[in-house]
């Protein structure tokens, strides 16, 4: 009969290992850091429309620095919310408005998009982003636009919880926010 | 005739018997060790009581009002398909798709009632139903509050190294509805955590870890709508509907108790504690919470879960 000693030292390294893993898990969790980028999972391709806007981007959240708390771990906003607000409005090309953020030219339509809302949460294995934005603009002969759009989207985590899914899930927030606010842009300048 | 008496007695270690004790002891050194970390984390828990004598504290007490959260949260009842399908991947990845269908429901049928809240002010309010509160807690009234969405211990630790004050006692609000729609929900939970490091911990964040918090306890009013219908869909839109009338109503009455419960709560003393918990009195369930009936004189259910559990239709 083979002695029991290297099985039993083996399970018990197993077992330590095991409990220093939760001890682990349980301490403080680091923030999760967003990064300035927008990557849609399924962009639109719609072809230029003409319609030509210029972006003042303004920040109007409560809490510039976060978007969300999960499982006790902190999720940092980019911290150059000008860029990051940036390349989200660069998703509007794809759904046929060109954007400029230099000063308007002619024939340019000026718009005020003001960030209110980003935000992250975690229910059960999904995370959900939403986002509020607003858009202040004006067309030809009095035409305005001056609304709120919300965006929002849920992203399983299954064992993967990492800072890409939770970059994804706000991603598609703003993308599903940016559809309508296309819709109302090519209107107004239409109009 | 020479008696091998070494690997006699080395055999007779390696027999049954001897087998089976040196699993046992091994086993036993192991499961003590393993167990030492849970254990003690069981064991170790914050009062859930301000005695007299730890009102005042050295350094002085500051207040953060705490709420992660940009609007009110929706909830599910998680799946209970892995369990049903005995575990295993197969029964994990069904769950989870399970609740990502039922989360993505919940997300849309909760859009209307975020759109019709949203210059409703949570935040604030949350802030100005903690100092009217604490303006009924001696101990606590001239105690400067702030206020921040981060309730991560990273920054609940960053806060106790900001703020000059021996002491903080966290307030942090959370605010959702049930799975069903049928009840808007409000729970406040209080810690207070030391600046100074407690003996044998390494990082800072241990100051607001639950073993080393000097208190803890929680508050939760609820309250009902006066429509419940059985449809989730239909209980939802009602709480949107006129402006989210309903549950801009809901909010403020939950909230007003708050502003009732949370001195009580803080004047609790351990008997009192001892004897809302006792088994002599029912256990009830009302809104997804647990608790034992306590005397209310106002009319409306009030259970000790512990924490004050308070319950109340919106009339």
């Amino acid at each position: 009969m083979r002695p029991p000693r290297p099985k039993l030292r083996r399970g018990c390294v197993a077992l330590a290992v095991v409990t220093l893993a939760a001890s682990a898990a349980s301490a403080a969790p680091k923030p999760a850091q967003l990064t300035a980028t927008f990557d849609e999972r399924d962009p639109p391709k719609e072809k230029a429309s003409g319609c030509r806007v210029n972006f003042e981007i303004v920040d109007g959240r409560r809490s510039p620095d976060l978007v969300g708390v999960i499982d006790r771990r902190a999720i940092r906003a980019p911290a150059d919310v000008q860029a990051w607000m940036r390349a989200v409005l660069g998703g509007l090309a794809a759904r046929g408005v060109d954007v400029q953020f230099a000063a308007a030219a002619p024939g340019t339509k000026s718009a005020r998009f003001t960030l209110q809302t980003a935000w992250i949460q975690s229910t059960v294995s999904t995370y959900s982003a939403s986002v509020v934005v607003r858009l202040q603009a004006e067309g030809a002969a009095g035409a305005a636009v001056d609304r709120s759009y919300r965006g929002r989207v849920a992203r399983t985590a299954y064992w993967s919880g990492g800072t890409g899914t939770l970059q994804s899930a706000v991603d598609g927030a703003f993308a599903d926010a940016l559809d309508e606010m296309a819709v109302d842009l090519k209107t107004l300048c239409a109009g | 005739m020479q008696f091998p008496l070494r690997p006699l007695r080395k055999e007779a270690a390696r027999g049954p018997l001897g087998v089976k004790m040196r699993i046992a002891v091994h086993a036993g050194i192991c499961l003590a060790l393993a167990g030492l970390p849970v254990g003690s984390a069981v064991v170790a828990a914050p009062a859930g009581v301000v005695a007299e004598g730890a009102r005042n504290v050295q350094g002085g007490r500051a207040v953060q009002v705490l709420v992660a959260q940009a609007e009110i949260r929706s909830n599910i009842n998680p799946s209970n398909i892995a369990v049903a399908t005995g575990g295993g991947l197969i029964g994990g990845m069904l769950a989870a798709s399970q609740n990502a269908s039922r989360t993505k429901k919940a997300e849309g049928l909760i859009e209307p009632v975020r759109e019709a809240l949203s210059d409703f002010d949570v935040d604030g309010l949350a802030q100005r139903t903690t100092g009217a509160a604490l303006a009924r807690v001696p101990w606590l009234q001239a105690a400067p509050v702030s206020f921040s969405k981060d309730s991560s211990p990273l920054g609940k630790s960053a806060a106790l190294d900001s703020i000059g004050a021996g002491q903080i006692a966290f307030i942090e609000y959370s605010y959702d509805f049930s799975p069903d729609f049928a009840e808007l929900r409000v729970v406040a939970t209080v810690e207070f955590a030391n600046k100074a490091m407690p003996a044998a911990a390494t990082k800072p964040e241990a100051r607001v870890s639950r073993k080393n918090l000097a208190y803890s306890q929680r508050v939760t009013t609820i309250v009902a709508a006066p429509f419940v219908v059985d449809e989730k869909s239909g209980n939802a839109s009602l709480w949107a509907a006129d402006g989210g009338k309903a549950a801009r109503e809901a909010l403020t009455l939950a909230f007003a108790e708050m502003e009732e419960l949370l001195p009580r709560t803080l004047a609790l003393t351990a008997d009192q504690v001892a004897a809302m918990g006792a088994k002599t009195n029912k256990k009830s369930d009302v809104g997804g919470f647990q608790g034992r009936v306590q005397d209310s004189p106002t009319g409306e259910t009030l259970l000790w879960g512990p924490g004050f559990i308070w319950y109340s239709g919106l009339n």
